[in-house]
């Protein structure tokens, strides 16, 4: 009779086939369909001015009225640049942020409106190019070729469909709840948590700013075209930063990050940790939502319950929504109960 | 959620036991394909080690095929990780069962000879 093989001694990941093929986590198609629109889109932009740019009149007509003769006009380097800039940000951003660990009904949302955008928007670029093409001046233009815009509207649905689709094989992420006593870890055992906390209207919200920086770009007259992009991109960025928040626990400390940039971020030292507990956060409570600062709290909130509340040995208080926060507290507890035993020893 | 135990002997060099723990909680089925490890940052920060330690772990976990490695974006435990994991903790159950038999390691070969 022999012994089973040590599973400490055999580690996984030495001679595993499948270790030399990328991708495989995720079918290498399922992860092409996701982008495929966002990145022809991009493509369309940027490369379609290209070729008849010196058939274009400049300035070139940018804007059209109902009747569908032009009545809007920028210089024509602007014109292609912003246009450019745009596609890039609305389908390209949210494709970077589906990168990271979102949840699948977050990760739909950012990959729908990534394809659905940047195809609207691409489609919208051709149309006035062709639009444009041989006018002698902006006024000469023809109204957008009804044609395209057939196409373009018949690929943007499309393209949403394929987003909201190719990006729901990702992992999903159920909240688990647990009452600090449960953990099972006794002070002193080197344990290390690390959880989330993602809210759906942060997604929602920057989702919805990048969708009017992509019609501002085009249906703002002239002027205020600009600042309308600027503002939109700033306020689509703002509320990325409110969709997530992760906790790291460890025998060191807390580290708590905000948004898929990882930035602001905050560390309590072991230390600094006094009293720990679990609450049910009411962003309102707090003034509402993201990095909040209010008399003697700061508080980390992307969404309505679970949270960890911190009492610093400071004197201020950190509170940080976090799915599964009872588990979290009793990690930090025992972490806290094992550094005052070592402190109070020597 | 990535649930994390370090070896408490404190054996070993800080790199290993901290790629240890993780390929541990893989085992064990702590963590799940697709989860994100802490940043390197964060988990270096709360443990109490250099940030370099962590990434030379998170390095290591890498070249092994346990994790994916991704500029912005952190390390994620890849599914054939995960699936190796079970596997392996298949092969130990069927192994204990047959020691428990009074199988022989032969007889167990000819089972699985007798199906492929």
């Amino acid at each position: 009779v022999t012994r089973p093989p040590d599973r400490g001694v055999d580690r996984p990941g030495v001679d595993r086939p499948g270790v030399d093929r990328p991708g495989v986590d995720r079918p290498l198609a399922r992860r092409l369909a996701e982008v495929a629109f966002p990145v022809l889109a991009v493509a369309t932009a940027l490369i379609a001015p290209l070729p008849v740019f010196a058939r274009l009149p400049d300035p070139v007509a940018a804007h059209w009225g109902l009747g569908g003769a032009p009545d809007g006009a920028l210089p024509l380097v602007v014109d292609v640049v912003l246009l450019a800039v745009v596609v890039l940000v609305v389908g390209a951003g949210p494709c970077l942020a589906a990168r990271g660990a979102v949840p699948r009904d977050q990760a739909r949302v950012l990959l729908g409106v990534a394809g659905g955008t940047s195809v609207l928007l691409a489609g919208l670029r051709v149309a006035s190019l062709q639009a444009n093409l041989d006018a002698p001046t902006w006024d000469a233009a023809t109204a957008l070729p009804g044609s395209t815009l057939l196409v373009t509207a018949g690929v943007t649905v499309l393209a949403v469909l394929v987003g909201v689709t190719a990006a729901g094989d990702r992992p999903d992420r159920a909240p688990a709840l647990t009452s600090p006593a449960d953990v099972g870890v006794t002070p002193g055992d080197p344990v290390v948590w690390s959880g989330v906390a993602s809210s759906r209207g942060g997604v929602i919200a920057a989702m919805g700013a990048l969708s009017v920086t992509a019609l501002s770009a085009l249906v703002v007259p002239a002027e205020g075209r600009l600042v309308l992009v600027v503002a939109a991109v700033a306020a689509a960025a703002v509320a990325a930063t409110l969709g997530q928040v992760r906790l790291t626990v460890g025998p060191a400390g807390v580290t708590a990050r905000l948004g898929w940039f990882g930035w602001p971020r905050v560390h309590v030292p072991i230390a600094d940790v006094g009293e720990v507990r679990i609450e049910q956060v009411v962003p309102y409570e707090y003034g509402g939502w993201g990095w909040r600062l209010v008399p003697g709290v700061s508080a980390i909130i992307v969404r309505r319950g679970p949270g960890l509340r911190i009492a610093r040995r400071t004197g201020r208080t950190l509170v940080v929504t976090i799915d599964d926060a009872g588990r979290a507290a009793g990690v930090l507890e025992a972490h806290r109960e094992a550094y005052r035993a070592t402190t109070s020893t020597s | 959620m990535a649930f994390l135990r370090l070896d408490p002997d404190g054996g070993g060099p800080l790199h290993e036991r901290i790629a240890g723990a993780v390929r541990r909680a893989v085992a064990d089925g702590e963590v799940v394909a697709g989860e994100t490890l802490p940043a390197a940052r964060d988990l270096a920060e709360t443990v109490g080690v250099n940030v370099n330690t962590v990434l030379r772990a998170y390095r290591d976990l890498r070249d092994e095929g346990l994790v994916e490695l991704r500029r912005g974006r952190g390390a994620t435990v890849r599914q054939v990780a995960v699936d190796q994991a079970r596997l392996r903790q298949l092969a130990d159950d069927l192994l204990a069962e047959a020691a428990r038999l009074g199988l022989s390691r032969a007889d167990v070969r000819a089972l699985l000879e007798a199906r492929s």
